[in-house]
């Protein structure tokens, strides 16, 4: 049976349009204030009180019917609509969508009832600054971003006054009476225009790693997401958890702190995910991985041979391994037999179930 | 065709050719009526044209449409509301809508009237809100949309509230115009004016449009002429000729309302008994009750 077909609906009297790279939930507080109501209010008038929108990471998300009716009621195309949101990078940066837990390379807000808990959106006071109403951007949601690439200047994912998350969609939320919106460069917390920050310049471990992150963020940023592209994101993502793992002979991110003469690497003060980091610690930890990504065998190899890491972290818990990568893992197995025939005694019998999965 | 068209010179280009249609046609036609472009509601909208291009002032200039019931002021401001229709095309960022027409509400309340102007502006809005929120959400919207002129008809529903509640709607309108510069036409029946002209301030503001009122001159006779080009019947009544003047004149009491819905009944029934032509005779015998007699009618022995 086919699908009912979707309501007609009329076309709202403010229809904004998505800006560039505009995030869904930017723009949906835009057109709320733009018609003169809370985005609570909006929301429970348009989507009902069954639908809740705002406590939820609608970004994340991206739910269809959300997505469906803004298009219908602004005169935007389905597809541009749906671009808002970061659903637009399933099969990008990460192979499959999960609603719960971590999503590959996708900050994490940790959200509690309407509020956010984590660091998980950032901002660059220059953009802010420069925008004719300032708005939130899509990029400023993923991990792998962590430089304003327009204006060479570390992203901030906190108020600098009050060290409160970025908030925006709660700048009129608790004020009963208040009759002008505060635009989005507002702290929710403490009220400092965001875009008075100053962030610093990014600082750099290693030029060669800094210039192959800034490559493959001006690769992905160009929006063709060809597969060795995504291929390398993936392969990315797998050093980086190798640096965010508690494993008692894994000392992979000791082994490049001290390779890139980094006195208190942040990334050990804490054994969390990459998407739940502060964006220093990702900063710092993104051009760790990066090092090793502009030599994998190679310097992945000394790292073996250092005893920071052995075959079998390689491709420990990591689901669909790239062909390339997966290569490289085995061979550094330390010169024992190829793939399929057999396993030296040191890796286990974890190593042989790894095998097993691959073959 | 060739028959008939020596005798349509009574009828305007446009007439003529409505004449080739059936009678059922014709009396749809008729019936539907159609804007008249008459000398008193050209004046009316050449005024509401020069608001719209007025720059924005500190006080801004407003209108108050008076006539009595069924003069045309409805069919003025509708017929300005036409002529600037909303862009309502789906590319743009919001609608533009320089004029907004409502109803004022059946009593003073701002938080109706508020209403009324909100789903004019097909906006979603809480009903439940208070007014002071609705009142910004209007102001935000006026904005937004690029709204220069509010119509307000029937506004002397005004004085269907007590003497504060008057006070209060009228100072809301004071303000809203103060604080959008957005110019206001109000429409509404001489109570209004008097209503109006309770407040100094609002007397001032407003300047007064009045409708004309109707005798046997020369004025009515060109309204007369304009009906009858436009009446898709197929002989000449000669409605502007000084007796079937006075029959119209007497019969519709005056009101212009009235008299374009006697010709209308009256045409009607020529094109049905198949006389084609309005006369004297066929007036009298129109099943057509004066406007001062529709209360009793019936009820008389």
């Amino acid at each position: 049976m086919s699908k009912a077909a979707t309501p007609w609906l009329p076309l709202w009297p403010v229809r904004y349009k998505p800006l560039a790279d505009e995030l869904l939930s930017s723009w949906l507080i835009r057109l709320s204030h733009g018609m003169g109501l809370k985005v609570q209010t909006f929301c429970n008038l348009e989507f009902g009180n069954q639908r809740q929108v705002w406590n939820r990471d609608i970004d994340r998300f991206g739910p269809s019917w959300l997505i469906e009716r803004l298009s219908q009621r602004t005169g935007t195309p389905l597809e541009v609509a749906h671009r808002t949101s970061l659903r637009a990078y399933d099969g990008i940066l990460y192979r499959r969508f999960k609603s719960n837990g971590v999503l590959p390379w996708v900050l994490r807000l940790k959200m509690y009832h309407r509020t956010w808990l984590g660091h998980g959106l950032m901002f660059c006071p220059g953009c802010l600054a420069e925008d004719k109403e300032p708005y939130f951007r899509r990029r400023w949601r993923l991990a792998l971003n962590t430089v304003c690439s327009r204006h060479r200047c570390m992203l901030l994912d906190c108020c600098p006054v009050c060290q409160a998350g970025v908030g925006f969609t709660r700048t009129d939320l608790g004020q009963p009476g208040q009759e002008d919106f505060m635009g989005q460069n507002v702290c929710h917390a403490c009220g400092f225009d965001l875009r008075q920050a100053v962030a610093p310049p990014p600082g750099c471990l290693d030029e060669e790693a800094a210039a192959w992150l800034n490559q493959l963020w001006t690769e992905f940023e160009a929006g063709d997401f060809v597969p060795d592209l995504i291929e390398q994101l993936t392969v990315f993502h797998m050093i980086c958890s190798l640096l965010t793992r508690r494993n008692r002979a894994l000392h992979l991110a000791e082994y490049l702190g001290d390779r890139l003469g980094v006195e208190h690497p942040l990334t050990l003060q804490s054994w969390t995910p990459l998407e739940t980091r502060s964006v220093d610690e990702r900063h710092q930890l993104l051009q760790m991985a990066a090092w090793l990504m502009v030599d994998l065998p190679g310097r992945l190899g000394e790292a073996r041979r250092a005893h920071a890491i052995r075959f079998n972290h390689l491709l420990r818990d990591f689901d669909e391994v790239p062909e390339g990568y997966r290569r490289i893992a085995l061979s550094l197995q330390g010169g024992k037999a190829p793939a399929g025939e057999g396993f030296g005694a040191e890796h286990g019998r974890e190593e042989h179930q790894d095998h097993d999965r691959l073959t | 065709m060739s028959k008939a068209a020596p005798d349509l010179a009574h009828l305007s280009a446009a007439t003529r050719e409505q004449l080739l249609l059936s009678d059922a046609e014709r009396i749809h036609i008729i019936a539907a009526g159609a804007w008249l472009p008459l000398r008193h509601a050209k004046t009316a909208l050449t005024k509401f044209e020069e608001l719209l291009t007025h720059p924005k002032v500190t006080r801004m200039p407003c209108y108050l449409l008076v006539g009595p019931s069924y003069s045309g002021k409805t069919s003025i401001l509708e017929r300005f509301l036409d002529l600037h229709p909303p862009d309502l095309s789906p590319d743009q960022e919001t609608t533009q809508c320089p004029v907004v027409m409502v109803d004022a509400p059946p009593q003073p309340d701002l938080s109706e009237f508020y209403a009324g102007i909100l789903d004019a502006l097909m906006a979603p809005y809480k009903p439940t809100s208070p007014k002071h929120e609705k009142l910004s959400q209007v102001k935000r919207l006026f904005r937004e949309l690029g709204v220069k002129i509010l119509i307000i008809d029937e506004i002397h529903h005004l004085i269907a509230g007590s003497l504060n509640r008057q006070r209060e709607f009228r100072n809301a309108l004071k303000s809203l115009s103060n604080m959008t510069k957005v110019s206001i036409v109000a429409s509404g029946i001489e109570e209004a004016y008097n209503a109006f002209a309770a407040d100094s301030q609002m007397s001032s503001r407003f300047v007064p449009i009045e409708m004309p009122r109707w005798s046997a001159n020369g004025d009515l006779g060109e309204v007369l002429m304009t009906l009858e080009r436009r009446m898709p019947l197929r002989k000449p009544s000669g409605l502007h000729m000084p007796g079937l003047m006075m029959a119209i004149l007497a019969r519709s009491e005056g009101t212009l309302g009235d008299i374009c819905d006697l010709i209308k009944a009256a045409a009607i029934e020529a094109i049905r008994n198949g006389t084609e032509q309005i006369s004297e005779q066929g007036l009298s015998r129109l099943d057509w009750v004066p406007p001062s007699k529709r209360k009793m009618y019936r009820r008389a022995p």
